[in-house]
């Protein structure tokens, strides 16, 4: 290998294409390509350094997969970006943001030591990661370069590292601190770091792939003969250390892929599309992925081919160079300089940058010697940039040889995730308050510099080494790397005890110390990254109270000490214009609370927002004077909307409040179109109830019983829907089993006796079914009447959550159960009006049958009697024959008129047009007139009738009706229990009179007790017995129209027993009112 | 905006939001899942575990970001721009 010589032109030919490359990017063209989300996502790939690339195999080596811990924290952390750094994104481009110190300062009071201490943490954090870089770029030159002797590391960084250190300003300060604002994105920057991404990705899938595949036979062959080679060398799992540990890392490693000042610089302060935040989610995690596939396969395959584990850090360099792979060997060491030089030339920028803006400008402003320094912030950068590489060179040359990539890289790791807490704040805690965040970053920093730094010195000498061992004067508790006798792997103890009392301390400070009432409006503000409408030009009415120009002047002049004579002319016009501003004449008090806050903005674009703030302090824009007419000004408008301040806070309250409501409301309300829509969905009475009972769950309960009472037609039924449906499965079963015992539920017969919610809050009703009560637990239980009118159709019971947001809630679930009641009662309707149209049509089929059947044999006898008169034989036949065939033909003619009577009857009673004429009668004497009327049929029949009565009961009563239901009842006997025996009984006290006809056939099913009263209805089918079905119906509405009634006592096998009860003075009824619901 | 869109709007952010934080869970078990179980995954097992759940991870976030994508109705362009 070549000496330094032939390094020197190969480094510097890539980094002339690196040049070129950003050159190019600056460019239209190029500026184009930078705003794409492929750039920006690749440009994320910073965060691969040269730890990832020399580091990781080393730190694998030792550690086992404890490395993964760098890059899967990232990729989980990724899960939040579209909401944490869109947020972050958004507060920049409308405060223009320079850098997370500045944001802080922004969010916390806009204050100057809550950057500052920000800043001191980020730099005196991250010099040693820049010096962890230097030396690693130093050592793998030398190696490259030939190795042995002036070339092998620590020496060769005498040699190579100034020019590197010249090399790195200048590119940082050509394409990184070229405009004084930083907010001013840098396309060449960005371009020229997407381009080292791919480098640093190609080259170390090359070096994988060649000790992978060209050093063993494989992946496969890599790990078979590390699974049979001894524990040492092949590291162990995660290196002896456990899961808390790998928890840990994977915590400070997400924390640090946004909070690293070059990472929030690339993601944010660069960021041009917010957008471009989606592809960056996906394509960054992947960059990882592939970036780290090879690292285990070149750690074990070093260690298999015998490599010391002590130079692990550089296997990815060696392997090639042992194997005489020149060409690679460079393809590597490019890949490892571009790793090594994106992340100082960025960090350096976003470094340069917080020291510029939050040490050199404010004392520039308070110390007089210092005043000019301001109106040289580009220089300035410049000076901090090469300040901040030298201290890493400096670092690097003291403590480098001591430590391992990835314990410094760690080191400064935990030191960034002591911003964590105090920038959580800024996003998602509006009552953090500046004292909080100087208290949290304060404690933070104290413990790392204890934990980790303390530790470092000890162990490079600069600190008696006893202070590990027996603690600082032999306080064993507390030992720095020891805690209390917490005793982890050195960065987990630092991260633990950080986090424990930073976080604490952010939260006591902020809690005791809470930001002003005037902080919080702007803090919100700041966090919903609101903003007011923009000003319309020209004048708005209101009195003018400063010159515009006067004031465009004041504005240059104090823009131009950090921007420059030209460009804060040019900014100065552009706050006029945002402000609303007239070119010519003046200025409202509006317009200029304006401009001065717009001029605040554009300062703090330059030198961050503390010191803007302060800026406009010492040089204010509004005079006393003006800062009075805009109070005034304020206060007019607050009159003119006739409130005052806190008036005005209290109907921000008030909308915020209305906000809430009508939120919830459109909840509710989409809630309840819901179940509309899917009630309305059908209207079968079983799919009703089966979407009604899910409906509920599980937005308003976890669990949901529907009960519908017995109806007199069927018996109850549940249904029941719950969340979990394994536990759905046995409640169901338990409540099927009870359902016809469910309305003895107490719950639910209080629901139905009061028509009101029934509630238990202690958990469901102890007289639910077991296996109901443990599916729901301890739940809260609502049960509500279902409402039709007045009567109740059933319960709904709601398990668990009802009641969570209180009235609202059990109003909405009252509007659930009415809605469900109607749409039960429809399905309820529906299915009795399919049934009364089957009725119906077999009524037809019926009545058509039973018409026609008499008119047969009727025919046959007139054709008879008329072929007898043809023929002139009508003298011959038999006189018996003649009344034989007479007889019949009246009798066919009797029966039609008995049904078509029936009809009639029917159609009076239902058109209520079925008059009574109640007349003085003996029952007894009625009773035995229709049994001696019909003892023709009775005998065809077989029945024997049996009277039991006395003399006489006597009553008022209609004759002819009551003759009716007498022989309805008695031949009702004979026609459906042929040769049964028929016993009428009549009995009578002072008021009533009874007569009970009994048979002993056998018996009516209790299912159709209650049917057969309705008219076309019987307990048999019309197949087995003529007639219309109307018997009985006719029967109960004659008796009831006397005031009277009827019941049935009948069983399968004990026979039947109809008993009418009447009264023995009939109600004087005009006519028989219409038939009532069975 | 109407209300039905903005109940629309809640509805997907907080569908997104519940998403996220059950993705975010099922990483953290899945990453941490070879060191938990009893006995540990020996490493090189582990290791293909975790690059495999690794770049599972990569494509429930691709998906993610393409939901969000369809979903999102924010107007792209530079922010910057836009603030002037």
């Amino acid at each position: 290998m070549g000496d330094l010589g032939a390094a020197a032109a190969i480094v510097g030919a890539y980094v002339a294409v690196l040049f070129a490359i950003a050159g190019w990017a600056e460019r239209p063209r190029g500026r184009r390509l930078a705003s794409t989300p492929l750039v920006y996502a690749l440009s994320l790939g910073v965060y691969a350094t040269t730890w990832t690339y020399y580091g990781s195999v080393g730190f694998a080596a030792r550690n086992g997969l404890l490395f993964l811990t760098v890059y899967l924290g990232p990729t989980l952390c990724a899960i939040g970006w579209w909401w944490v750094l869109r947020k972050l994104i958004r507060i920049k481009a409308e405060y223009r943001v320079t850098g997370l110190p500045d944001l802080l300062a922004l969010r916390y009071e806009r204050s100057h030591r809550v950057s500052l201490l920000a800043t001191a943490l980020l730099v005196v954090g991250l010099v040693p990661y820049l010096a962890l870089q230097l030396k690693t770029l130093s050592a793998t030159l030398g190696l490259v370069a030939g190795g042995g002797g002036a070339l092998a590391y620590p020496r060769v960084g005498d040699r190579v590292g100034p020019p590197l250190v010249a090399f790195l300003v200048l590119f940082t300060v050509l394409f990184g601190l070229r405009r004084v604002r930083p907010t001013e994105r840098h396309p060449g920057l960005m371009v020229a770091l997407a381009a080292e991404s791919v480098v640093k990705l190609v080259a170390f899938v090359a070096a994988g792939l060649y000790v992978t595949y060209g050093r063993f036979d494989g992946l496969a062959d890599v790990f078979r003969r590390a699974a049979a080679a001894p524990a040492p060398p092949i590291p162990d799992l995660l290196g002896g250390h456990g899961v808390v540990t790998w928890l840990l890392h994977l915590l400070v490693s997400g924390v640090a892929v946004v909070l690293l000042p070059r990472q929030f610089h690339v993601a944010v302060v660069e960021a041009s599309d917010e957008g471009h935040v989606r592809t960056a989610m996906w394509l960054f995690p992947a960059y990882l992925l592939a970036m780290n596939v090879f690292v285990l396969p070149i750690a074990l395959g070093g260690l298999l081919l015998g490599l010391p584990v002590g130079q692990a850090d550089t296997y990815v360099l060696s392997l090639p160079l042992e194997g005489g792979r020149s060409a690679l060997s460079w393809l590597v060491f490019l890949g490892g300089f571009s790793a090594g030089t994106g992340m100082i030339i960025v960090e350096t920028t976003a470094l340069a940058t917080m020291i510029s803006n939050d040490v050199v400008v404010p004392a520039a402003d308070r110390l007089p010697a210092l005043a000019g320094l301001g109106r040289h912030l580009r220089q300035v950068r410049w000076a901090s940039a090469a300040a901040i590489l030298c201290a890493a060179f400096a670092y690097e040359r003291a403590f480098g040889a001591n430590y391992s990539l990835a314990s410094i890289g760690f080191v400064s790791f935990v030191a960034v995730l002591q911003l964590a807490p105090a920038a959580l704040g800024v996003i998602f805690w509006q009552g953090a308050s500046r004292a909080g965040a100087v208290a949290g970053m304060s404690v933070g920093f104290a413990v790392w510099a204890y934990t980790l730094v303390v530790p470092v010195l000890a162990r490079s000498g600069w600190l008696p080494d006893s202070i590990l061992t027996a603690g600082p004067f032999g306080i064993e508790p507390l030992q720095p790397e020891g805690l209390f006798g917490v005793h982890l792997d050195a960065v987990s103890h630092a991260v633990l005890w950080t986090l424990v009392l930073n976080g604490g301390a952010f939260a006591v400070g902020s809690l005791l110390f809470p930001p002003s009432r005037a902080e919080l409006a702007r803090t919100d503000r700041i966090a919903g990254v609101r903003t007011g409408p923009p000003v319309a030009e020209g004048s708005d009415g209101s009195p003018v109270i400063a010159s515009t120009a006067e004031k465009r002047a004041a504005a240059a002049r104090l823009l131009a000490r950090y921007h420059g004579e030209e460009d804060g002319a040019r900014l100065a016009d552009e706050c006029l214009a945002r402000a609303g501003a007239p070119r010519d004449g003046g200025l409202s008090a509006v317009q200029l609370a304006q401009l001065q806050s717009e001029v605040e903005t554009a300062l703090a674009a330059a030198i961050g927002s503390a010191a803007a703030h302060a800026a406009l302090r010492r040089n204010p824009l509004v005079l006393p004077r003006e800062s009075r007419a805009i109070s005034a000004a304020y206060a007019e408008i607050l009159a003119s909307l006739n409130v005052s301040p806190a008036e005005l806070e209290r109907k921000r309250e008030y909308h915020r409040e209305r906000e809430r409501i009508l939120l919830h409301e459109a909840e509710a309300q989409r809630l309840l179109a819901e179940v509309s829509g899917q009630l309305g969905a059908s209207l079968a009475l079983e799919d009703v109830a089966r979407a009604a009972v899910r409906l509920p769950v599980p937005q308003l309960a976890e669990a949901a019983v529907l009960w519908l009472a017995p109806d007199g037609r069927r018996p109850g039924r549940v249904w029941l829907a719950h969340a979990a449906p394994l536990r759905e499965k046995a409640a169901r079963e338990a409540a099927d089993l009870a359902a016809a015992r469910l309305g003895e539920v107490s719950s639910v017969a209080r629901a139905l006796a009061t028509g009101r919610p029934v509630s238990h809050r202690d958990g469901p009703d102890p007289g639910w079914p077991e296996p109901l009560r443990a599916a729901v637990g301890r739940a809260h239980e609502m049960t509500l009447p279902l409402l039709a009118g007045r009567s109740a159709l059933g319960t709904l019971t709601l398990f668990g959550a009802a009641a969570r947001n209180g009235a609202d809630d059990v109003a909405l679930v009252e509007e659930v159960a009415r809605r469900l009641a109607i749409a039960l009662e429809n399905a309820l309707l529906y299915e009795r009006a399919e049934e009364a149209v089957r009725a119906r049509d077999e009524f037809l089929a019926v009545a058509s049958h039973e018409l026609k059947t008499p008119l047969t044999p009727l025919r046959i006898r007139i054709q008879t009697i008329e072929r007898l008169v043809a023929r002139g034989e009508l003298g011959s036949v038999p006189r018996e024959k003649l009344l034989q065939l007479f007889g019949g033909a009246e009798a066919q003619v009797l029966r039609i008129v008995g049904l078509v009577d029936d009809l009639l009857d029917v159609t009076r009673i239902t058109t209520r047009k079925l008059k009574l004429r109640p007349e003085p009668m003996d029952l007894v004497q009625s009773v035995r007139a229709v049994v001696e009327r019909h003892a023709h049929e009775l005998a065809e029949a077989r029945c024997a009738v049996r009277i039991d009565a006395p003399p006489e009961v006597r009553g008022t009563w209609d004759r002819l009706r009551v003759e009716q239901v007498l022989t309805n009842l008695v031949l009702n006997a004979a026609k459906y229990v042929p040769g049964a025996r028929v016993d009428v009984r009549v009995r009578a006290n002072a008021a009533h009179a009874e007569i009970a006809v009994h048979d002993d056939g056998p018996g009516i099913a209790p299912a159709d007790q209650q049917r057969i009263f309705l008219p076309f209805e019987r307990a048999t089918s019309y197949l087995a017995v003529s007639g219309f079905g109307l018997g009985l119906f006719i029967v109960r509405q004659i008796v009831e129209a006397h005031g009277g009634s009827v019941t049935l006592d009948s069983a399968p096998g004990r026979g039947t027993t109809f008993t009418i009860a009447l009264p023995r003075a009939a109600e004087r009824s005009e006519s028989v009112p219409g038939p009532s619901q069975a | 905006m109407g209300l039905e869109e903005e109940r629309a709007r809640i509805r997907r952010v907080l569908g997104e939001r519940a998403f996220a934080a059950g993705f975010l869970v099922a990483g953290v078990l899945v990453f941490a899942w070879p060191f938990v179980r009893a006995p540990r995954l020996p490493l090189v097992p582990a290791f293909f575990h975790l690059v495999v759940a690794w770049a599972l991870m990569v494509i429930g976030l691709a998906a993610m970001s393409r939901a969000l994508s369809r979903a999102g109705r924010e107007p792209g362009g530079d922010e910057d721009e836009r603030r002037g």
